[in-house]
């Protein structure tokens, strides 16, 4: 699943940490999610879209892989 | 049979040291909102990963008693305890570095080096229990570093 969390995030002018804190994660979460390396659940993929004002499918590609 | 005062030292030091350890750990890691869902799942696989080595050492252990070698029970749930608490610990420690890496770990180089880890533990471990002489465990250190650094070794940018 491929997903735009970088570039929304930039468009925000938020950092990973910023992004970890507002959705209850570690940093170390953003970095697997933005990298493709680890799928979230529904409800942190949910919470991640929330932060950008956007719906899940605005924020993740399903059907498509990851960078990996 | 007598009390064996150093084993029992080790087994509840050991396991108290432990529990602290892990207690602290998941404290420290709270603060940083650290006991995510990618914790889990990180902890998960490895336990998971980890059974698979029990079992493999279990037959290999048995093999060795069914050849006829004489192992003793001490020795034989050590080598267990040991093969468990490290294919544990290494796989999670793998799994966590690799999701923290922004250059993502070479699949192919992961299991390169984990088939050194695996098979100079096992042949380290053999060693050790036929000729009795744990000093061999010793020497199974540098290969299990090589294996270590070859598996967390990021893939470079410009490979593809």
């Amino acid at each position: 699943m491929r997903n735009r969390i970088k570039d929304l995030r930039k468009a925000k002018k938020m950092t990973q940490e910023d992004l970890a804190k507002q959705v209850g994660v570690s940093r170390q979460s953003i970095i697997a999610i933005e990298s493709g390396k680890y799928n979230p659940s529904i409800e942190l993929a949910y919470n991640i879209s929330k932060a950008f004002d956007s719906i899940i499918e605005e924020v993740f590609i399903f059907g498509e892989r990851g960078e990996e | 049979m007598g009390v064996q005062i150093g084993g029992l030292i080790g087994l509840y030091g050991g396991a108290v040291f432990g529990i602290l350890g892990w207690w602290f750990g998941r404290r420290m890691a709270k603060k940083q909102r650290g006991l995510d869902e990618l914790h889990s799942h990180i902890w998960q696989k490895s336990r998971s990963i980890s059974w698979f080595c029990t079992l493999a050492a279990i037959y290999v252990l048995f093999s060795l008693v069914a050849f006829g070698i004489k192992l003793k029970v001490a020795m034989v749930l050590g080598v267990i305890m040991i093969v468990h608490m490290a294919s544990w610990g290494i796989t999670g420690m793998i799994l966590s570095i690799n999701m923290n890496m922004t250059e993502p770990l070479k699949p192919s180089r992961v299991k390169f080096g984990i088939s050194i880890v695996a098979m100079s533990l096992f042949i380290f471990i053999i060693l050790s229990i036929t000729t009795g002489n744990w000093w061999f465990l010793i020497a199974s250190i540098p290969p299990n570093t090589i294996g270590l650094i070859s598996a967390l070794t990021p893939e470079r940018s410009g490979e593809d």
